[in-house]
């Protein structure tokens, strides 16, 4: 896989590179939750933020962190902690971006998600919906170290990996019905329960902790060009072939 | 419209009154009984079918509503094939809102020939499973074709989702041992802060599943279950036991089934 910026030297280059990189994963044996993962890297490298993270909705209308550009157990509740308020929340709810650029002085309008966003060391804050049409799946989150961004450039690159996303998600099929995007979603759910679990397996067997967990089985996945949530269920099967990632560190008893 | 979002899905309280209401009239404890019978009631379909799967794909019918269920299970069976089937080997949903349409024919060519001649024109696989752990499935079927509309859909997922936790509640024997509003319920499915596995705010749960899973060298839905007893046994939430699994202040052990060793 080429690396966008080893040859590339503008950012449109390396952008144009790395959106030919993302659609050409989106083949029919496609990875949703690594895609996504891979996506949120990508984004928060090339919109030069601080963290970004995807969540997706279910049938109760809640949002789901299913992938994130780093999988620190702090930043994943941070993005959990929207669910109750905060820009994705209100962007998943109204279709549009929410922005607040200084969260300082705009932090009120979500009292609690501001301060732990404060707390972590993130200024700025951004949520672009994933939209499909007239309905919205989720929410991508831009977080930045320092306020006063992300500027217009910076938002309308965002939506455009915020499209894509979408787009991985759904699996490039045209969902003129409810079934499949009921479908895809649901399964998409379950795959992040299932790398949860696995994390949980990884940890147990090797003394790790769960982002190390993760690394773990996201290396492996790539190494091995196989499908995160599929490596990951047979981790937490304890199937023959991942014995020498079980088998690695502390002895199971 | 920056309210706090309960923990359990509006949509799953309010299915879950409707469950209880149900039971309530008939004067019976909430079982999977009640939770297929009100999900008929509820969702725009002629019947439903609960059946749990054991880890070798082999399956055991646990509940039946409506005039055809039985006889599709049986199908299902003897074909080897079909929704319910193919929903566990995709790990999501699978929705036929027209089996006459030929393509199910080809998906599933000995069962749907025989679906056809019952007289059942849609069906709807809902898998009962919380990640890699896959309980069994509910079945949906109706004698007209046609989608689920948005609502129906949603509803059916949520249903799912509860007869996941009754038959995870009446797996660990939980039966009958809560009060609820004035009501003696069967089942802690009406049990606010137990239930709801499929929170947004769960992630620590299934992480700690699988260390359970390893701890104790049980699949992970034994290791689910488990990790259940131990919550029910010491009124403890389920998010509380799964953070101190995770740092290692409790570790539940295999030859006490719910005391574990406990660092406080």
């Amino acid at each position: 896989m080429a690396e966008p910026g080893d040859t590339a030297t503008t950012r449109e280059e390396r952008l144009a590179l790395t959106f030919v990189e993302l659609a050409d994963t989106l083949t029919d044996d496609f990875d949703v939750i690594a895609f996504l993962d891979n996506l949120a890297r990508r984004a928060v490298e090339l919109l030069d933020l601080a963290a970004v993270g995807l969540m997706l909705t279910d049938h109760e209308g809640r949002l789901h962190v299913m992938a994130a550009s780093d999988e620190q157990a702090r930043l994943l509740d941070l993005f959990q902690l929207q669910n109750e308020e905060g820009p994705c929340l209100d962007s998943f709810r109204s279709g549009f971006p929410v922005i607040a650029k200084d969260l300082e002085r705009e932090g009120d309008r979500w009292p609690r998600a501001s301060q732990a966003a404060l707390a972590n060391g993130f200024h700025a804050v951004a949520a672009l919906p994933l939209r499909l049409r007239d309905q919205v799946i989720g929410a991508m989150n831009l977080l930045s170290a320092e306020p006063g961004r992300p500027g217009p450039r910076e938002v309308a690159v965002g939506q455009a990996f915020a499209d894509v996303a979408t787009i991985g998600i759904l699996q490039q099929r045209a969902l003129q019905e409810q079934h499949l995007l009921a479908e895809q979603l649901q399964t998409a759910l379950n795959s992040r329960i299932i790398i949860e679990q696995a994390k949980g397996v990884l940890a147990a067997r090797r003394n790790i902790d769960m982002e190390a967990a993760f690394a773990l089985l996201r290396d492996r996945a790539r190494s091995t060009n196989r499908r995160l949530s599929e490596l990951a269920a047979a981790v937490v099967r304890g199937k023959a072939d991942v014995a020498d990632l079980l088998a690695g560190g502390q002895k199971a008893e | 419209m920056n309210g706090p979002v309960p923990v359990l899905g509006e949509r799953t309280a309010r299915l879950r009154a409707l469950i209880a209401d149900r039971a309530d009239g008939q004067g019976v404890p909430v079982s999977l009984s009640v939770v297929c019978e009100t999900c008929v009631a509820t969702v725009d379909v002629d019947g439903a079918q609960v059946s749990l799967w054991d880890e070798d794909g082999q399956s055991t019918p646990l509940c039946s509503v409506g005039p055809l269920s039985d006889r599709l299970e049986e199908l299902r069976f003897t074909t080897g094939e079909g929704p319910a089937i193919e929903a566990l080997r995709t790990g999501g949903p699978v929705l036929v809102s027209d089996l006459d349409d030929g393509r199910s024919a080809r998906r599933w060519p000995l069962f749907v020939p025989g679906a056809l001649d019952l007289g059942v024109q849609a069906m709807f696989a809902l898998p009962l499973q919380i990640g890699a752990a896959q309980l069994g499935v509910l079945e949906l079927n109706r004698h007209r074709p046609g989608p689920l509309d948005r609502e129906p859909l949603a509803d059916a997922l949520s249903f799912a989702g509860l007869a996941l936790q009754t038959v995870l509640d009446e797996q660990s024997g939980f039966r009958g041992r809560r009060v609820v509003d004035g009501h003696a319920l069967d089942g802690n499915i009406l049990d606010g802060w137990f239930s709801d596995l499929f929170s947004p705010r769960r992630a620590e749960v299934h992480q700690a599943t699988g260390m359970v899973a390893v701890h104790l060298n049980v699949g992970i839905a034994e290791a689910l279950a488990r990790m259940r007893a131990y919550a029910y046994a010491h009124d403890e939430p389920l998010g509380r036991v799964a953070s101190r699994i995770i740092s290692g202040e409790l570790r539940l052990e295999s030859d006490d089934r719910d005391k574990g060793t406990d660092d406080r």
